[in-house]
């Protein structure tokens, strides 16, 4: 896996941010004198960047491995690789796209470590209900309807889970992730697209 | 063409749905312990990666698990509730010593005599001498000179409702408590067994065979358990070594015997 942090894809190739972990992230790239201290690995510089990151990294975790442990040994593979390669993180860009690319790598590792071993009871990803104060777009999603998506989510093959999450969760284009996940176009549009009617199906018969 | 739109139209609502899914929470100590390593830099010289926290017990296995512990704290709670009290030293008389598993007990260590007469301990009473044991408000039992008996435990309030113990030669009185109640004492003979289900009686046993005296409540006596027989108050049953067992009434110095034995010991079984 490349970790170098100048292989980030174009900001402007993805979509809105949705979650507000993402716009965390992104609100980092406002900060350069932060960068710049996390390049030369400031303890407190690091620690707000671990404030600001981890959501988001652990967040992508879970939902592209379905599992608390292996977002746990994803997460912490990450943030390894944030260590080692600081220095040559670029402060004039968002982190994000790069901290997207080493997570989705982390969790392919994280997967391959683990394949023996099943995943963590569902029940253990349940969703916490939202906080007082959150925007009334923020919080639309019912409990039970979130819940009912994760278990969708969960019901996905990964290949199709990554795409619908780096596309709808994290935000990114097509093009993006066919960069992030190393696959051409038109497959990340077609796992898109039947990862989308498959979580239909899950949750039309659900509700049946 | 409109299924076709709807579908369209719910798959734009579950990316939208998708958009707004809450942040899944992390386990808060393996969130600090990957934030300390990562600012103090550990992480990278791999001697402060977080240590992994325990892995999640699937539910199902946890209510299991916990199903079995407190079927196992009831087993042992109703085991030590369900538990008799057991035969203790009540008195000694006549004899400087007695044999307790092949060994000599001396009659003035009362102490390591209590000790020693636990359930299954086969005790020999010299000739002359009596012993007498009692458990609280459930029985007692004197075993005369000349006795070998192993001990029983006693039936518990519960389970194990029957106990067996065994009279290889000599005699033994019995008086049952209120807490015997509903419980069975077999008594073994080398000529058969003695039924007791709460009662006052005597068990002799001998060379010519075993005689089982009953003064109160009923006892069931045979050579085999399939060939029990009642034996009512005031009688006896006599099973000879040689022959078959026959009833008569309850022979006068035997009964004397008991009489003795209730009026003694029945303030102690209060």
């Amino acid at each position: 896996m490349d970790d170098k942090p100048s292989q980030a894809p174009e900001p402007g190739e993805r979509l809105p941010a949705a979650s507000e972990s993402a716009r965390r992230v992104d609100a980092l790239a406002e900060d350069r004198a932060l960068l710049e201290a996390v390049r030369r690995r400031e303890r407190n510089a690091l620690g707000r960047f671990f404030d600001a990151a981890f959501p988001y990294v652990y967040a992508v975790a879970l939902r592209v491995t379905g599992d608390h442990e292996r977002a746990e040994d994803a997460a912490q593979g990450v943030f390894l690789k944030v260590h080692r390669a600081a220095d040559r993180l670029d402060p004039t860009r968002s982190p994000r796209a790069w901290l997207t690319t080493i997570t989705v790598n982390a969790c392919r590792d994280a997967h391959r470590r683990s394949a023996a071993r099943p995943a963590a009871s569902l029940d253990s990803l349940a969703v916490e209900p939202a906080a007082p104060g959150v925007a009334a777009d923020d919080a639309l999603l019912g409990r039970e309807q979130a819940e009912r998506l994760e278990r969708a989510l969960r019901a996905l093959d990964e290949p199709l889970r990554s795409v619908v999450i780096l596309h709808d969760y994290c935000g990114y284009g097509h093009d993006t992730i066919a960069e992030l996940i190393g696959a051409s176009h038109d497959a990340v549009r077609k796992r898109y697209s039947r990862a989308l009617a498959k979580l239909r199906e899950l949750l039309t018969s659900e509700r049946e | 063409m409109m299924d076709e739109r709807r579908q369209r139209e719910e798959e734009a609502r579950i990316a939208a749905e998708l958009r707004a899914l809450p942040d899944p929470p992390a386990d808060p100590g393996y969130r600090e312990r990957l934030r300390a390593a990562f600012v103090s830099g550990t992480i990278a010289s791999g001697e402060g990666a977080p240590e992994r926290r325990v892995p999640r017990v699937r539910p199902r296995v946890r209510w299991a698990a916990a199903a079995l512990a407190a079927a196992v704290v009831l087993v042992i709670a109703a085991g030590i509730v369900d538990r008799a009290p057991r035969l203790r030293l009540l008195a000694l008389n006549g004899a400087e010593a007695i044999v307790i598993d092949g060994q000599e007990v001396s009659a003035h260590d009362t102490g390591a005599l209590d000790a020693r007469l636990r359930p299954g301990a086969e005790v020999r009473v010299p000739t002359g001498a009596v012993l007498d044991l009692v458990a609280e408000r459930t029985a007692a039992i004197e075993i005369v000179g000349g006795s070998t008996f192993t001990l029983p435990a006693l039936p518990g309030r519960w389970f194990a409702r029957s106990r067996p113990g065994r009279l290889d030669a000599g005699e033994i009185r019995f008086r049952s408590g209120a807490r015997f109640e509903g419980g069975r004492l077999a008594v073994h003979t080398p000529d058969g067994l003695a039924e007791i289900t709460g009662t006052l009686l005597s068990v002799q046993c001998d060379e010519s065979g075993t005689c089982v005296c009953v003064l109160e409540g009923t006892v069931r006596v045979g050579k085999t358990p399939a060939t029990l027989e009642v034996v009512t108050p005031g009688n006896r049953m006599v099973i000879p070594r040689e022959g078959e067992p026959f009833f008569s009434p309850a022979a006068p110095p035997h009964a004397a015997g008991v009489e003795d034995f209730d009026a003694r010991i029945r303030e102690h079984l209060r």
